[in-house]
């Protein structure tokens, strides 16, 4: 599978250059974009020595357009899968193998990397916690089954998933909403364990302020995705063929 | 209970009401507003001139919603009026963060192939293209 690993960043510029180095050597066949969420520090220059390319936005769109933008760039090459891997090194790039796996063998259309599905050591703070297990409890009434970590930027998706993705994307803060919009889509989800180290540098997109809009933001966009019409199942577009 | 402006106020409220006229003919001409914005604010002047010199016609509406004094009826308009003009506001926001997350986007994929292209055409790496 020609496979593009995806990595949203902002503010990395001292790790960035190792992250790209660690998902080279698990993945040597895979191409890297970053996509450098117009960053105050050399993130883009950084990760572009590193022999990455480099998408550079004018603008701070937020995590959810950075990763939007890489859906974009996939899309409009021929690539057949993509993987979203957070530029803090939070996630271990020897994992990627494991979450791309069930898209290999054609079991999922999007695979997320759970860091709660078995006890991986991953302690997160009281209030994110009740938010994690509040948004569960939200997508399992939305999707009918349980999402361990819905909040998870590990994530693998095939070219029907990613496309559909590029057009219909919750900029904001794309979790919890994102997996119920897919599996609205008809598309499958599959949850594989995952590993996370404390995150190398940069603080969390979640900051205070937000920490109070977020439960409210998000509820309210699972309800507004129900309320919706589904959408329709996306096709398979083949790589090659652009889109309209 | 409803009862005539003083002459006096009825002449304050109509000056005021050809100042902003005056001022909104005057944003358009200077291109700062948009015309479907404008007529709206002209609509707004002419209509509460309107109501201040023919004093009846405000009480003749009074009577119309039942309501008790003419001053809720003003106030109660121009409240609703406020809130559907800044849930449209919102609305014309909301459109225009999304055209410019996708301009954001769509100038990002642009200006890396540009820059995959003049680094196969010269061999060196390079710039963003100058905006």
């Amino acid at each position: 599978m020609k496979t593009l690993v995806i990595i949203p960043a902002y503010g990395e510029a001292p790790v960035i250059a190792g992250v790209i180095e660690e998902v080279r050597r698990a993945q040597p066949e895979a191409d890297v974009v970053v996509v450098d969420d117009c960053s105050p520090d050399a993130t883009g220059r950084e990760a572009q020595r590193a022999g990455a390319a480099v998408l550079r936005l004018p603008v701070n769109l937020g995590i959810g357009g950075a990763v939007q933008t890489g859906f974009k760039y996939a899309l409009e090459r021929d690539y057949e899968a993509v993987v979203q891997v957070d530029g803090d090194g939070q996630h271990d790039p020897v994992e990627l193998e494991k979450v791309l796996a069930p898209l290999e063998r054609g079991e999922a259309d999007m695979v997320i990397g759970s860091r709660f599905l078995r006890q991986t050591g991953y302690k997160a703070p009281f209030a994110r916690r009740v938010g994690m297990i509040l948004f569960s409890t939200l997508a399992r009434l939305a999707i009918g089954r349980r999402i361990s970590d819905t909040t998870s930027g590990f994530r693998a998706l095939n070219r029907r998933t990613f496309a559909f993705l590029a057009l219909n994307y919750p900029v904001d803060f794309p979790d919890a909403e994102t997996l119920v919009l897919v599996n609205r889509a008809g598309l499958r989800l599959r949850e594989v364990s995952v590993n996370m180290r404390p995150r190398k540098s940069g603080r969390s997109s979640t900051t205070t302020l937000r920490s109070f809009y977020y439960p409210f933001k998000q509820i309210l966009s699972i309800l507004v995705v129900m309320l919706r019409e589904p959408p329709p199942r996306p096709e398979a577009i083949p790589p090659g063929v652009e889109e309209e | 209970m409803g009862q005539q402006l003083p002459l006096r106020a009825q002449i304050v409220a109509v000056i005021g009401c050809v100042f902003l006229f005056v001022f909104v003919l005057e944003l358009v001409r200077r291109r700062r507003l948009k015309e479907e914005y404008s007529i709206l604010w002209m609509g707004v002047s002419l209509g509460t001139a309107v109501l201040a010199a023919w004093g009846g016609l405000l009480l003749r509406i009074t009577r119309l919603v039942g309501a008790y004094s003419a001053n809720s009826v003003i106030f109660f308009f121009g409240l609703l009026f406020l809130l559907g003009l800044v849930l449209h506001l919102t609305v014309r926001v909301s459109g225009l963060t999304e055209q410019n997350k996708n301009l954001a986007q769509q100038l990002a994929l642009l200006a890396g192939r540009l820059e995959e292209r003049g680094e196969t055409e010269r061999g060196i790496a390079g710039q963003a293209p100058p905006a």
